[in-house]
């Protein structure tokens, strides 16, 4: 059997969820309908998820299914692609300081209202900024990285690098499974998960 | 963005209308009524027969009579006396039928209660409780009883139920039931005159708790 799938069975074996969670959970979307991949078996029909994707949303749901209601975090699953948000209301609701928002504005003069990926980007600055790890001019740098490459990373989860090499700096936006080799001149300031933020932002914001 | 969508409009037929869908309150069906296109409402109320051409989503759904679905019906409750025909999926909380439905896909569900009158059918039924009765009336044929190929759930209790595989945690075929396979994990009981082709008992409940 393919190796990437996981059967019905098995995977309520693993996690030890039931037959009435599973489907409650797609019933409320929390579990998207492609994921459902009907297949003749010699015991008939069975059902298979894509292994991997399926185990860390289950993960993902049990750890949220407390706080939150289920159409919460069926939201958290799905950010609406028409949903945008103004700039200035990141301010007034303290997501971002009034500083960064200036930053943003100074590299994309134009925009004025938000889509999610940009508020992510502002939204890292900001941590980063506040973290102390990168100085306006790298921080800059990031939220360019971030925003001219969203479209690359939309459905894939990424660690944003930043690194030093004789007084310059550099940032990438890598896949998480990536493993990165460097000459012993560079140094890596920070690597961090971007999906991180993503749910604090999901949570701050929507 | 966010916030309820305003509803305002209710859609009101008495005796032989047609409308159109859209995002309304209450539907109100009482006589021969055919709905446009997709609806999403509160309350949809079906007393005789209804169309509805295309997918239809609503908290609270009743019907007595007949209603036939286009696409698929998704609500938090959904009572049918009478005869349910859903060309999609169909998925409820609560789906309470007495009568007889047919679900061209999934049948989704909380709480599945089927009193049997007549045949029915669905291509997969999946939920915490499925529960199949059968009221007992003369003449009541094993050829018209629910059909289906897959029931997954964890407590399922069938009686006069035809189908490929039912896969649960607590498991009872009642009288008049077929099925090919069984796959069960805490309990299982068969009636003395249902024929199940094949039982096992899954590892799942043993060692997860």
């Amino acid at each position: 059997m393919d190796s990437d799938l996981i059967s019905k069975k098995e995977l309520l074996e693993l996690t030890g969820i039931s037959y009435g969670q599973l489907y409650r959970w797609k019933r409320k979307n929390l579990l998207p309908e492609e994921w459902f991949i009907r297949k003749s078996t010699f015991t008939g029909q069975e059902t298979f998820f894509p292994r991997d994707k399926m185990l860390a949303r289950i993960e993902r749901i049990m750890r949220m299914k407390d706080d939150l209601s289920l159409d919460e975090i069926a939201d958290q699953f799905s950010p609406n692609p028409h949903w945008r948000i103004p700039g200035t209301e990141l301010v007034t609701r303290n997501i971002v300081t009034e500083k960064v928002w200036e930053l943003y504005q100074q590299c994309f003069p134009r925009s004025t209202s938000l889509a999610f990926p940009e508020v992510l980007a502002v939204y890292v600055l900001d941590q980063l900024l506040r973290s102390g790890d990168v100085n306006l001019q790298e921080g800059e740098m990031v939220v360019r990285t971030m925003v001219e490459n969203a479209a690359d990373f939309a459905h894939k989860a990424a660690d944003l690098v930043v690194g030093r090499k004789l007084g310059i700096a550099w940032c990438a936006l890598v896949s998480t499974d990536a493993k990165l080799a460097f000459d012993n001149e560079t140094k890596v300031i920070l690597r961090l998960g971007v999906s991180k933020y993503v749910e604090e932002l999901k949570l701050k914001v929507l | 963005m966010n916030g309820q969508v305003q509803r305002k409009s209710n859609i009101v037929i008495h005796g032989t209308g047609s409308s159109h869908g859209g995002v309304v309150d209450v539907v109100r069906v009482h006589g021969v009524g055919t709905v446009g296109d997709d609806l999403d409402c509160r309350e949809m109320h079906v007393h005789g027969q209804a169309r509805f051409n295309g997918a239809v989503k609503a908290e609270v759904g009743k019907v007595h009579g007949t209603c036939d679905v286009d696409g698929s019906i998704q609500a938090e409750e959904l009572v049918v006396n009478g005869q349910l025909t859903v060309h999609g999926d169909c998925s409820a909380e609560t789906f309470r039928v007495r009568g007889a439905f047919r679900i061209d896909g999934l049948l989704n569900g909380d709480r599945i209660e089927l009193t049997q009158f007549g045949p029915s059918f669905a291509k997969e039924i999946g939920g915490e409780s499925i529960t199949v009765r059968h009221e007992k009336v003369f003449f009541f044929s094993k050829h018209k009883s629910l059909h289906a190929d897959v029931i997954e759930g964890d407590d399922i209790s069938l009686e006069y139920t035809k189908a490929k595989v039912v896969r649960g945690n607590r498991i009872e075929i009642g009288r008049g039931c077929e099925v090919q396979l069984v796959e069960y994990s805490e309990s299982f009981k068969q009636a003395k005159d249902a024929v199940v082709v094949e039982q096992r008992r899954s590892t799942k409940g043993g060692g997860q708790g």
